[in-house]
């Protein structure tokens, strides 16, 4: 049989539908040996658009295992955060008739809902079990297929979560928490390196990263088509790739899981206020739309709600953190001990330094604050109540382009 | 059942292949409080040393390959006299 030239005549023989590839959007969250790996082998296959999104930068040392590591001349005009850098060498391999780039050298958690909006598969190649954490709960509430993975040495491992659809499957199929119930040890990445070592865990090396770049890849095509013959239950997926030994685990529901187990069941009422308005604006605003005063829910299992002041981890003295917990657990410090947050020399008598919800009662000082330092970015989906408990799912205004550079222009 | 109140349980360690650590262990007992055990120093040595920082060991049992979850009891699970569960340590690192 001749083959066809075709483009994708080889992915339409092993099943592929390239129509399908070049409408969906892959999101894959770090950027690093796994992450250069899995998105080359995504834009190779004819995904449409691709999202990268990274906080670090290259080192010399990541040369070993990036395939994205930038050329000389590349470093001149792109630099050396990760995420810019692999979104300009990756763009140039991608297959799909219209291709599409975006990247972020940031947190994922600083992106919010946004990250997710029009995507088709999330995958984590992060080392942080927080961001997982993170990742798996966004991936439940949003109704996305996820997939994780990881080394310990020759050893790598797989997860993969289809699609939660509805209220009842977001409540009884597995999630990545179910397993994963102490996230301590929530370090970025920034820091891994040197704390893994001190742990005793081996980092990665080009072989396990291309193997299971290979394996993520090709779950998220599978993910996105769910008429193919393959595996549609959750499950682990380990091998080790000097011994070829290999198992697949069925992931079971934890009756106590403490990750999100619900999706957003309703079309979020767009807001005017956007992400540099204040907390005051967005609260009356949702007032007018829930009819009475609006309470702001700030999700403590996203590790969402707002840390106003806390104390250093080093020495002591009360910090301005005025962000979402998850940025304090990342790194708990003051300015003074290397850490992001001056250490606060004023104190609001009877102001608690918690809130895992916002009215507009609250502090004045909290209520001037922008929604965006309160952790909620453009696009962020926010839920409030009113006197009735009636709760009501907003959306903040702004556009993806506040949260992603292209990636097509570089 | 080797008495009434528990089951013969064969543990599989994570990396040395073959080594077994077999337990009679009460059907109520959940993933978590096994992993406990086994990290725990009973005089002879602890089966598991603690997992690195990040890295947690996960269950599954080895008849139906389908994983044990913390809360999970082995009742729960579907353990029965004489199984063998396997105890898993998931990867960690993404090559940063």
């Amino acid at each position: 049989m001749a083959l066809s030239n075709e483009i994708f005549s080889r992915e339409r023989l092993a099943g592929y539908d390239p129509e399908r590839m070049g409408r969906s959007v892959v999101l894959v969250i770090g950027a690093g040996a796994l992450g250069q790996n899995t998105a080359q082998n995504l834009a190779l296959a004819g995904i449409g658009e691709l999202r990268i999104v990274d906080r670090d930068s290259f080192e010399e040392h990541n040369r070993t295992r990036s395939p994205s590591y930038p050329l000389p001349e590349e470093q001149e005009r792109y630099g050396m955060e990760k995420a810019r850098a692999v979104a300009a060498k990756l763009r140039r391999l991608m297959t799909a008739p219209n291709p599409s780039m975006r990247y972020a050298h940031d947190w994922i958690q600083t992106l919010g809902d946004g990250a997710f909006k029009g995507v088709s598969a999330v995958v984590s190649c992060v080392d942080s079990p927080l961001a997982r954490a993170y990742l798996s709960d966004k991936a439940r509430q949003h109704g996305l297929p996820f997939i994780e993975g990881g080394f310990e040495a020759a050893n790598i491992t797989m997860t993969c979560f289809p699609a939660a659809h509805g209220t009842q499957e977001a409540r009884t199929a597995p999630c990545w928490r179910c397993s994963h119930q102490d996230i301590r040890g929530t370090f970025s990445c920034r820091f891994y390196a040197a704390r893994a070592e001190a742990a005793g865990i081996i980092p990665a090396v080009q072989n396990a990263a291309a193997v299971l770049g290979g394996l993520q890849a090709e779950a998220a095509i599978l993910a996105l088509h769910t008429d193919l013959d393959a595996p549609s239950n959750a499950r682990a997926f380990d091998l080790n790739i000097r011994t070829g030994r290999s198992r697949t685990v069925k992931l079971a529901t934890d009756p106590r899981c403490p990750g999100v187990h619900l999706a957003f069941d309703a079309d979020p009422i767009p807001l005017q206020t956007t992400a540099d308005n204040t907390v005051e604006q967005l609260l009356r605003e949702m007032s007018a739309h829930v009819g009475s005063a609006a309470r702001l829910i700030l999700p403590l299992k996203l590790f969402a709600k707002l840390i106003w002041n806390e104390s250093c981890t080093e020495c002591g003295k009360r910090a301005a953190v005025h962000a979402p917990e998850w940025s304090w657990i990342m790194t708990p410090r003051c300015e003074e001990c290397d850490g992001p947050f001056p250490v606060s020399n004023t104190a609001s008598p009877g102001s608690p330094d918690v809130y895992p919800e916002l009215t507009l009662e609250s502090n004045p000082e909290v209520l001037r604050a922008t929604c965006r330092q309160i952790g909620l970015p453009p696009l962020s989906l926010v839920r409030a109540t009113g006197e009735d408990s009636a709760s009501a799912l907003f959306e903040l205004g702004g556009s993806l382009s506040e949260l992603y550079e292209s990636g097509d222009l570089l | 059942m080797t008495n009434n109140n528990t089951i013969e349980v064969h543990f599989m360690h994570p990396r040395k292949s073959g080594e077994l650590l077999t337990a009679d262990i009460s059907p109520h007992c959940t993933g978590h409080e096994a992993l406990q055990g086994l990290m725990t120093d009973d005089g002879t040595g602890a089966f598991l040393v603690a997992p690195p920082n990040g890295q947690v060991y996960e269950l599954a049992l080895k008849r139906t390959d389908e994983a044990i979850t913390p809360n999970m009891t082995f009742m729960q699970a579907g353990v029965i006299d004489g199984d063998t569960v396997e105890v898993r340590l998931a990867g960690q690192g993404a090559g940063a």
